[in-house]
């Protein structure tokens, strides 16, 4: 296990809109290892599924990478033509668990036919081969193998996102992006989603960029934390450290408002203002209009990443 | 009950700026969408199919029944006087052979005679409740003034029928082929020069008489450019199957110029619906080719909806035909009820009307039954999704 | 709504709108053709639509003639319309015992190759009340000189009468066709052999012609009008060949007079402010005439107001009737909804074209415009009521309206205050989007000829010219303008509907 399962450094995507370009990707760098989980948390509009979406090489348009490299099992993909990319990396090194809620299905199509089109696509796979394939995978998360035979709308909520996460690891693939999984599921269907994922990691050993907005759900079940805030990772670090000693006050903040059972919380805190517009983001710090603690020189220059602690990263004047 | 938001939407915006020559009727595809659903919990394909059928013959009856409560009153007025030069022919040989004019009761009697043969003496309803039933099982008989060189009606309607059936499915499959062609390409790149162009010719299309730019057609092949023979287009009748599809030429490109613009138009509506779609991502991402994106997973998505549209094009576009195949002098139905309408032949015109009914509302349950048939979410029972 | 709020949507709506490209050209559009439409009356006269139906107003105009500025395009120029009135006229009255004779003399300017059609006199007008006392009339064309050409004077009636209403056209008379025959014969281009000269008159001259075979072919196909204002001799002066001057006539261009002499007994009176003369071109006007000599253009002009009247009365009626039937559709809910539903459907299934026609003929095979309307109301309304049922439906659900509910509000109230103003910018995009498919209908039924012929209307128009075989005649002008003035107006329409569309696109309808 020399390479790492994903290294990505200085990654930009912008979109090109008619009021010029959105940095919803700015400078991005972080190594993902093997078998780890990557937790991305952020307020919604801060480019974490953005981020996502360019792992894959298919930044939505109007979408383009202007910079960086992502590294997938040491390949680089910034760059690679569209062909290249759809027929050796997509889905077969890296690949993504949509939200179930979304309308992930084709609605025509049965449950099998669109598991088993990778298998097809990339492998040249026969029907019946890919379909047991298929069904094996099924198995896997729990599911009934004959529903390979269902359409979407005869599923449940629960067993539809079974059903794309069965899909999402049907290559075998590097790395899996797994793209808010969870949300749009009530309680019980998440924790239920939750837990196969976290079995799913331990018997496949995954390399996993688990994406969401809900920060409790990433103490359960990533190694690593990366808060995002207006297209920049702000702090980097091992789950416990990052959620026991946030460093920057954005993830301070992020956690002040997260309810909790245990500690006795008089009213839950917010985040004064808005997400910045990333057309025209503030200058320096992003963060400075809504930060408590901003100084002159969060207006001025931008902070870089620094190491707080071992492996623990942020981006702070304070620090 | 399942409410495909988007593909109506699509459909609805389409279809307004869809020209339909009459009234458009833009959310029969809510309608479709949502009763079928609504109608058929739990009822199997076949049984759907059945349903639908023995809805629209009841349908159809009610129609024959409204358009014969309203015809009688037509052919009463023909048969009125109709018993009235029969009575004067009579008197006039009776002058002849007795040397003397009939009585007045003769002549009473003899009005009578002949008005309880055409059943004038029933009541109204009575006289519209046949009229109805023998209508609508066929018995369409003879009619007064001889239409395409016969009096039996249904002679009349067959040959025009089959010649109308020619003209329309050529054009039709012309035009469902260049509309989605064009629609589909116009949707992968959305505000291209092709796109811009479909849109423009959509609504310049949306507000044009097919039948003028028929008279437009003559005039510039016919008469300026001298391709074809005027009197291709002057008579109704053609000798010979060349003759005949050259006389096809001109309204086949008539209708195709009319409608293509608008059917392309649609498609590419509900195409760009679709392609927002989170599958179309996903498949894109599963690193499905991009042909088999769109051409698959994207059309066939789409096809529910845009088979539909068709066929409310068709059915939109039949007023239209109508009087285009008058320009045109093309032998068929639309110009069988010109010259029925000249003739004052009512019983023909009656029994047009219930041909088109047909046509209209078999068209509609086709519609519905291959949305149904395309749509899994319809075809398979629904209970599942919310 | 409160009236500020109500301003303010205003505001905001017309600040979205104008950035309108289409919506804008639109509306300017649409203004034009309301001030054409209202202005029709003032700018023509406004017993326009009665003379519309009755020859005796066109008689004086050429029947399908092209727009004059079709001269632009071809090699020959041909004539356009000349008419002129008493005041064009130089007038002279003589007393002769006990008549009076009236000499009215004008100047016409024939700068074209193809001369006029006709010469028409009409609108005298006497008060004679005996057969003996009509006005008696004599005329005669003054021909520039040419050279060899010994008499520039040209009688062309000898006498005729024209008595009240009554129309002299020219090119149609015997006797001036006998009375050119004569004037070619003076002049030596017209030979009759071995017959003194002083044996022919122009009263039977057309005996020695009809003797001759060739010669009386040529005659009578001969167009009178083309030779009296054709050349007689070459450059030299010597005559031309007689098939050259009847059949092939070259135009002698040049300023002609025209000398009426019109001769009553003295104790008449006769009036001439309606007095006209008219050269009937070959040509006409900015559109051309149709078979029976009304202008296009005037009918374009005054189609405008039916197609307005009709497109917007069809969509704004049936679009309210739609949202009503729809609104309380959905309202109701229960088997009423069921109801209303079904017979929509119903309603939906019917043939649009047939039913029309079969309604036309129930009320007397001609409708008038309210029946029109009424007619075009009943098969126009199910879509809108659809659609309003499904988003007033959506509407019904939202919290907003069930608190207004659990608060007590009425159903009226719900209805009016929550439902109804939702739904009126759909309203407005669906009225303008209605409009073209309304005067398709109304045209559609016009050309069958299920209109009243009180209407002028651009489908009638097309009619006409189907009747009169005018595309396979090559009479462009005929067809084209009335459907390019169809679906103009669509087109208008279309345009503001998509905008509007656009702008005040309901959120339910993207929701």
């Amino acid at each position: 296990m020399t390479t790492n399962a994903l290294e990505v450094k200085n990654l930009k995507m912008y979109y090109f809109t008619s009021r010029g370009p959105v940095k919803a990707v700015d400078d991005i760098s972080f190594t993902l290892k093997r078998g780890e989980v990557l937790g991305l948390a952020g307020e919604s509009g801060c480019g974490k599924s953005s981020l996502g979406f360019t792992l894959l090489g298919m930044p939505t348009p109007p979408g383009k990478i202007i910079g960086g490299s992502i590294k997938v099992d040491g390949r680089e993909i910034v760059g690679l033509p569209e062909d290249v990319l759809r027929k050796e990396i997509r889905w077969e090194k890296i690949s993504m668990i949509f939200q179930g809620a979304m309308n992930a299905m084709n609605p025509v199509y049965t449950v099998g036919y669109q598991m088993i089109e990778p298998l097809i696509y990339h492998k040249g796979m026969d029907q019946d081969e890919a379909l047991e394939r298929a069904q094996k995978y099924l198995e896997l998360v729990g599911l009934d193998p004959e529903i390979v035979y269902r359409y979407p709308h005869e599923l449940s909520g629960g067993m539809k996102q079974r059903v794309i996460i069965a899909t999402a690891l049907l290559m075998e693939p590097t790395v899996v992006i797994a793209d808010e999984p969870t949300t749009a599921l009530d309680v019980i269907v998440q924790a239920q989603i939750i837990n196969l994922m976290k079995r799913l990691k331990k018997e496949l050993n995954l390399s996993m960029i688990f994406i969401t907005h809900d920060l409790s759900i990433l103490a359960e079940i990533s190694d690593k934390i990366a808060i995002m805030y207006a297209g920049k990772i702000v702090e980097l670090g091992p789950s416990e450290k990052v959620y026991y000693e946030p460093a920057h006050p954005y993830t301070q903040k992020l956690l002040a408002a997260i309810p909790r059972l245990h500690e006795d919380v008089d009213r839950l805190e917010f985040i004064p203002g808005q997400p910045p517009n990333l057309l025209n983001p503030p200058k320096g710090c992003r963060f400075n209009p809504r930060c408590p603690y901003a100084m002159q020189i969060c207006k001025e220059q931008e902070p870089e990443l620094k190491e707080v602690d071992k492996d623990h990263y942020a981006a702070c004047w304070l620090l | 009950m399942f409410i495909l938001t988007n593909v109506y939407i699509c459909a609805f915006f389409g279809e307004n700026y869809l020209k339909f020559n009459w009234q458009v009727k833009p959310v029969r595809l809510a309608w479709i969408s949502n009763v079928p659903g609504g109608d058929r919990m739990g009822m199997s394909f076949g049984k759907y199919v059945a349903y639908r059928t023995v809805n629209a013959i009841i349908i159809l009856f009610l129609a024959v029944l409204l358009m014969s409560a309203l015809f009688t009153k037509l052919a009463t007025i023909q048969l009125e006087s109709q018993v009235q030069s029969t009575v004067v022919q009579e008197a006039r040989t009776y002058a002849q052979q007795h040397g003397i004019p009939p009585t007045k009761e003769w002549l009473d009697q003899r009005t009578k005679y002949w008005e309880h043969y055409y059943g004038l003496d029933q009541p109204y309803w009575k006289r519209t409740w046949r009229y109805t039933v023998d209508t609508f099982f066929f018995k369409w008989g003879q009619s007064i003034v001889p239409v395409f060189g016969t009096h039996d009606i249904k002679q009349q309607i067959w040959s025009a029928l089959l010649r109308t059936i020619l003209l329309f499915t050529t054009a039709e499959i012309l035009v469902i082929i260049i509309g989605l062609g064009l629609g589909v390409k116009s949707a992968q790149k959305p505000g291209s020069l092709l796109d811009r162009t479909i849109s423009i010719l959509a609504m310049l299309t949306t507000s044009l008489p097919m039948w003028w730019l028929g008279m437009l057609m003559i005039l510039l092949f016919v008469v300026y450019l001298g391709w074809l023979p005027i009197t291709l287009y002057s008579q109704v009748e053609v000798n010979g199957v060349a003759n005949l599809l050259k006389k096809m030429s001109l309204p086949v490109l008539t209708i195709v110029i009319n409608l293509f613009g608008g059917w392309a138009w649609t498609t590419r509506n509900i195409m760009i619906g679709t392609m927002q779609e989170d599958f179309i991502m996903v498949a894109r991402a599963k690193g499905v080719p991009e042909r088999k994106v769109i051409y698959g997973h994207a059309l066939k998505a789409s096809a529910p909806p845009i088979i539909t549209m068709i066929i409310f094009g068709l059915i939109g576009s039949l007023s239209g035909a109508i009087i285009t195949e008058i320009v045109f002098n093309w032998p068929g139905m639309g110009r069988l009820y010109w010259q029925a309408l000249q003739m004052n032949a009512v019983k023909t015109m009656m029994a047009l009307n219930y041909m088109f009914a047909i046509l209209t509302v078999f068209s509609m349950v086709l519609a519905d039954v291959l949305y149904a048939y395309l749509d899994p979410r319809v075809r398979i029972g629904a209970a599942a999704s919310s | 709504m409160r009236w500020v709020d109500f301003k303010d949507s205003v505001r905001r709506f017309w600040e979205d709108f104008k950035h309108q490209k289409a919506g804008i050209t639109g509306l300017i559009l649409l203004i034009l053709l309301v001030v054409l439409a209202i202005g029709a009356p003032y700018m023509t006269s406004p017993d326009v639509p009665v003379k519309w139906q009755t020859g005796v107003a066109w008689i004086t105009n050429p029947k399908n003639a092209p727009p004059s500025w079709e001269n632009y395009f071809t090699s020959q120029t041909r004539a356009v319309q000349a008419e002129y009135t008493i005041t064009n006229m130089h007038v002279q009255t003589i007393k002769n015992g006990t008549y009076t004779i009236y000499k009215l003399s004008l100047t016409y300017n024939m700068k074209y190759d193809v001369p006029p059609a006709d010469i028409v006199v009409m609108g005298l007008h006497s008060n004679a009340t005996n057969p003996k006392q009509v006005p008696q009339v004599q005329m005669a064309l003054v021909r520039p000189p040419e050279k060899g050409v010994k008499d520039n004077r040209l009688n062309l009636i000898s006498q005729i009468t024209l008595p009240n209403n009554n129309a002299i056209q020219v090119a149609h008379l015997d006797q001036t066709r006998n009375h050119v025959l004569y004037w070619l014969y003076l002049n030596g281009v017209l030979k009759i052999p071995n017959v003194p000269p002083s044996m022919i008159t122009p009263d039977n001259i057309n005996m020695f012609v009809m003797t001759n075979t060739t010669l009386y072919q040529m005659v009578a196909a001969m167009d009178s009008m083309r030779v009296m204002f054709g050349r007689l001799t070459d450059s030299n002066g010597n005559p031309l060949p007689i098939e050259k001057v009847i059949s092939t006539p070259q135009s002698l261009k040049g300023t002609y007079g025209l000398v009426i002499t019109i001769t009553v007994p003295s104790n008449v009176k006769v009036d001439f402010t309606n007095f006209k003369v008219a050269f009937v071109g070959r040509t006409y006007g900015l559109l051309g005439t149709d078979q029976y000599g009304r202008p296009i253009a005037l009918g374009i002009l005054w189609g405008t107001r039916v197609a307005l009247a009709i497109g917007l009365a069809v969509a704004i009626t049936s679009v309210l009737i739609g949202i009503l039937i729809g609104v309380t559709s959905a309202y109701l809910g229960g088997w009423a909804d069921e109801a209303i539903q079904r017979f929509t459907e119903f309603m939906m299934t019917l043939p649009v074209l047939p039913m029309l026609i079969l309604l036309s003929l129930y009320f007397g095979g001609r409708v008038n415009l309210t029946q029109l309307v009424f007619f075009l109301v009943i098969f126009g309304w199910m879509g809108t009521s659809k659609v309003a049922r499904s988003m007033a439906l959506q509407i019904k659900e939202q919290t907003y309206v069930e608190a207004a509910r659990a608060l007590g509000a009425s159903t009226g109230r719900v209805v009016f205050k929550h439902i109804v103003p939702q739904l009126l910018p759909y309203a407005f995009a669906s009225i303008a989007l209605s409009v073209p498919g309304a005067i398709l209908s109304e045209a559609g039924l016009s050309f069958l000829g299920l209109t009243s012929q009180n209407l002028i209307t651009w489908g009638q128009m097309l009619n006409t010219a189907h009747q009169n075989g005018a595309t396979i005649n090559g009479y462009w002008w005929q067809v084209i303008p009335p459907g390019l003035a169809i679906s103009f107006v669509g087109l208008v329409f279309v345009l503001l509907g998509v905008s509007l569309d656009t702008v005040l696109n309901p959120r339910l309808k993207r929701a």
